[in-house]
């Protein structure tokens, strides 16, 4: 039967993709659904970092962050597709005594688990990016930032994961999903049925109107964040840089400027971010984004403002209540699988896309994924009032297995 | 110092203002109202810039400031469109630099 | 806080100029905003007044002229719409211009007239230096006074090539050959009704002929060139039959291609309008209702921003817009002069659809591209790139833009657009219409970051 398959991937995104090059490696029957272009979600919009220590630095996290990084310099020649993978400095921009406080606990912590991090004083920060306005800031340093091509890595992923027999349908919606007792049976595009064992749910900010074609609620948020690229420059800047107090920033404003700015493989900058607050999901920009992105840059680096923007779009970006990504199998559901909200996406991904293929089939992965599991909310779930900072660390829930049956 | 390809301006010349400017460091000569893109041409250079990827010549080609190709340096000022930018006394035009060099 | 206003156009060709004096007849606070230095944008282009002497008398409209001098109209030159968002209380208009230009307007209503330009038509050699559109071309001769080079090439279809053969020889180049990659148009007489009363430009069509035949100059239909060839600039062209074999090579200095106009949609998309398909003019058009009002209530588009159809057209539309704006301002609108303008715009639309009849963009373009012929002229990717991407299957305009990057870079795929649409819907054996578009963002050209903000640094 041509419609069946042993899993059905929901969302073709860099998670969706990666996860399906692993599950078609180990020999399952993979479809992979894309309501739009392989990688026309959020994943191809993104700035292309594969970013270091954007959530919490617990051991889970540190260690897909550790063995990410690892596994992105060998990643091109494993999957047989350049995808402009480079290294960079990072350089995070501190302009508060708790900032630095945090930082300083951080930087003892990546430097421990062999990211070497240097806190850096004013003058140290001069050296460090000489063109860079310091007025005001310290910093924080370490080298093993990385940026690629977003689109290219999952292009990269996605031909990889075609040469192993997997079937990946871009633009072919899912309009609903069957669900029989505790089982989805079937998944539905409008043109056609499919029917797995197993599906999984990847849709980035979009995961959680998907999961409710299965009648499940799951606590994905989304902020809208902007960016922009400008022309290639001839100007030195070596190191990814980022202001320290983004999540401060954001945090509770209904609208936000925050800037994280680097220079890709042909010297064009990357800047992102303006945040907006919306249950909308779009890929717009707005002029006041725009234009406190470019006020905001060109105060940190003066010698920036000839330097021509040359298009700018809007990336929804998914959270979950407590800022850990949700992976694992959905309450309620017995072969219905989650994967979002990533922090540290691009450096996570080449990791736990193939735990999470083995999760699927059944296997036995090298790491404990459960503080990750989505049971963490389940007290809660498709409660709105699970909000940013109110559920406990989910380490505290470490000792939970997700208990649930997956065949 | 002037070159011989003047011919390529239409004549009469005579009700036109002169002014000098400098083109990869050579004095040449302008006319008021004239684009950077005119005063190379009329000079007999058709290749404004060379491409980052191929190196491939590139010159005047939309006429209109929408296509980018015809970019040189102007004053310093790197990747500026010839085609739209009206010359000056004592502009300095550079076609062999820019980010694209 | 934005400076608010009633109406403001962009663009001051003869769509937005018209919308200007219209408008402003009607007692309509308006600003016009244009890019470049002088108002008339392609058409009426006018001649750097250091040149004028020498270009002789112009060729611009001066009744028009005289009316947006007199017409209570702020002009705003020099200055790109880099944005436009609709907001709640009006459209959000996103400046950058000169110092002392406004960053910001808020308009009640928009009158968009952006024009258009030459149709890219890429073939093996188009990126060499001294092959260039009719359009440059034209300009270079009429308005900077300056010869695009000595042995000039034509190649494209419709009248504009035999205006700009009579400017050139005129201004004393040889003009090798005029090719005209449709047939004679021997099926004009049909049209005799339509072309009833345009004298002007029949005129200007018969001086052009008289201009060539004296000159020697071949005339030579369904041709055209099929290689640029040169080391630093195009020194040879290789000319033929637009199907067949019978390729010959002469020696030429320039290059001009006219194939033709596309509209320049990129505002009105940006902006949000819904456009459509329009495949006698093989571009996106904004959809449009009977007072020229898109799919955003109070954003219009007139003239060949919205489909190609001509100067004439593109006035009348100007007009037909503006009255548009101030209905929907709820402003006193004379029936007569709405009936009018209406009568007026039909007229010059049927003689404007004659020459899209007699002149279709080339259906053969497509058939010279070979693997290393440059489709994005900004990024450098190829022919054989975009196949390449085909083949591993990106199947719309978006995918293969961001696995090649065909597209990406300044012009914000102004030039390859279409080319690239064309060359991947031929591939996979799809419409055009198949392969989706790109979606155009802001800023709809390159600003200098400074440029961005809200007031002047």
């Amino acid at each position: 039967m041509t419609n069946r398959y042993d899993v059905i991937i929901i969302g073709g995104g860099m998670v969706g993709l990666s996860t399906a090059y692993h599950l078609a490696r180990r020999g399952a029957r993979t479809l992979l659904l894309q309501a739009d272009d392989l990688g026309g979600g959020s994943s191809a919009a993104c700035s292309g970092r594969a970013q270091v220590a954007e959530g919490r630095l617990n051991p889970l996290n540190l260690r897909l962050i550790t063995e990410g990084l690892t596994r992105l310099e060998t990643l091109e020649e494993e999957l047989g597709t350049a995808f402009e993978w480079r290294r960079t400095g990072f350089l995070a921009l501190i302009n508060s005594q708790h900032l630095w406080d945090e930082w300083t606990e951080r930087s003892q912590i990546l430097t421990a688990a062999g990211i070497p991090t240097e806190m850096l004083d004013q003058a140290a920060l001069r050296n460090a990016e000489p063109h860079l306005n310091t007025a005001g800031f310290m910093g924080a340093a370490h080298a093993r930032e990385g940026l690629l091509n977003p689109f290219l890595f999952c292009w990269a992923y996605a031909k990889a994961a075609r040469r192993h027999g997997a079937a990946l349908r871009p633009r072919t919606p899912v309009t609903g999903m069957r669900v029989e007792g505790r089982r989805v049976v079937a998944v539905e595009t409008g043109a056609a049925r499919y029917q797995a064992d197993r599906v999984a749910i990847m849709c980035g900010a979009w995961t959680g109107r998907v999961a409710r074609m299965a009648g499940v609620d799951v606590p994905i948020r989304h902020t809208h964040a902007e960016a922009f690229v400008t022309e290639p420059m001839a100007l030195p800047l070596d190191n990814t840089i980022e202001l320290a107090n983004f999540y401060e920033t954001i945090h509770g404003v209904e609208q936000a400027v925050s800037v994280g700015f680097s220079r890709d493989l042909r010297g064009a900058l990357v800047v992102t971010e303006a945040v907006t607050q919306t249950a909308e999901l779009h890929r717009k920009t707005a002029a006041w984004g725009l234009a406190g992105m470019a006020a905001d840059l060109v105060k940190l680096y003066p010698a920036l403002a000839g330097v021509r923007v040359v298009r700018a779009w809007g990336i929804p970006t998914p959270f979950s209540p407590d800022d850990e990504p949700l992976v694992g199998w959905l309450p309620g559901r017995d072969n219905l699988f989650v994967a979002a909200a990533f922090l540290e996406t691009i450096t996570a991904v080449p990791v736990v896309s193939d735990w999470m293929a083995g999760m699927i089939l059944g296997e036995a992965i090298p790491a404990d994924l459960s503080p990750f599991s989505p049971i963490r909310f389940s007290r809660c779930s498709g409660n709105v009032l699970c909000c940013r900072g109110e559920v406990t660390s989910p380490l505290q829930h470490k000792s939970l297995s997700d208990g649930l049956s997956n065949d | 110092m002037f070159s011989s390809h003047e011919s390529l301006r239409i004549p009469p010349l005579t009700s036109r203002l002169p002014l000098t400017v400098q083109v990869d460091g050579e004095p040449v000569q302008a006319f008021a109202g004239e684009t950077v893109a005119t005063v190379l041409l009329a000079i007999g250079r058709r290749t404004f810039r060379h491409t980052e990827n191929t190196h491939a010549p590139r010159g005047i080609f939309c006429g209109m400031g929408v296509c980018f190709d015809c970019l040189v340096t102007v004053d310093g000022l790197p990747d500026v469109r010839a085609c739209v930018t009206p010359v000056q006394a004592g502009m300095v035009i550079d076609t062999r630099g820019g980010s694209d060099a | 806080m934005p400076e608010r206003t009633e109406l403001v156009v962009v663009g001051a060709g003869p769509a937005g100029l018209a919308a200007a004096v219209e408008a402003a007849g009607l007692g309509l606070a308006v600003t016009l905003v244009d890019g470049y230095p002088r108002p008339g944008g392609q058409y009426f282009k006018q001649t750097p007044p250091e040149l004028a002497d020498a270009a002789g008398p112009e060729g611009h409209p001066t009744a028009l002229f005289a009316e947006v001098a007199q017409a209570d109209v702020r002009l705003v030159s020099d200055t790109l719409v880099w944005g436009i968002f609709p907001e709640a209380d009006g459209f959000l208009i996103c400046l950058y211009g000169p110092p002392g230009t406004p960053r910001r307007l808020l308009a009640q209503t928009v009158v968009l007239a952006p024009g258009a330009h030459d149709r890219p038509a890429p073939f093996p050699g188009w990126t060499l230096p001294g092959v260039m559109t009719a359009g440059a071309a034209l300009a270079l001769v009429k308005h900077q006074r300056v010869l695009p080079g000595r042995r000039v090439l034509l190649s494209g279809t419709g009248p504009l090539q035999l205006v700009l053969a009579r400017h050139l020889i005129d201004g004393g180049a040889e003009v090798v050959a005029v090719l005209d990659a449709n047939p004679f148009p021997w099926t004009a007489w049909q049209h005799a009704l339509a072309a009833w009363g345009q004298w002007e430009r029949l005129g200007e069509g018969w001086a052009a002929w008289r201009t060539m035949r004296r000159a020697g100059t071949a005339l030579r239909w369904r041709h055209l060139v099929r290689r640029a060839e040169g080391n630093e600039q195009v020194e040879r062209a290789i000319i033929g039959p637009v199907q067949g074999g019978g390729a010959e090579t002469v020696a030429v200095d320039a290059i001009c291609l006219g194939h033709g106009f596309t509209p320049s949609v990129q505002l009105a998309r940006q902006a949000g309008c819904q456009d459509r398909y329009d495949p006698d003019q093989r571009a996106y058009v904004p959809v449009r209702d009977e007072w020229l009002q898109t799919t955003l209530p109070g954003l219009f588009v007139a003239g060949d921003g919205a489909g190609i159809g001509g100067k004439d057209v593109a006035q009348w539309e100007g007009r037909l817009a503006a009255l548009g704006a101030a209905r929907q301002l709820a402003r006193a609108v004379p029936p007569d002069r709405v009936a009018a303008v209406r009568r007026e715009l039909a007229r010059q639309r049927r003689f404007a659809a004659v020459l899209t009849d007699l002149f279709p963009p080339s259906a053969h373009l497509g058939s010279l591209l070979t693997d290393d012929t440059v489709l994005c002229r900004c990024e450098e990717i190829t022919v054989g790139e975009i196949r390449q991407a085909v083949e591993e299957d990106a199947e719309t305009l978006n995918a293969v833009r961001m696995v090649t990057r065909a597209g990406m870079g300044r012009c914000q795929g102004r030039m390859c657009g279409g080319p690239v649409a064309e060359l991947l819907a031929r591939e996979i054996g799809q419409p055009v219409e198949a392969v989706g578009q790109v979606t155009p963002r802001p800023p709809v050209m390159p600003v200098p970051l400074e440029g961005l903000l809200e007031e002047e640094p």
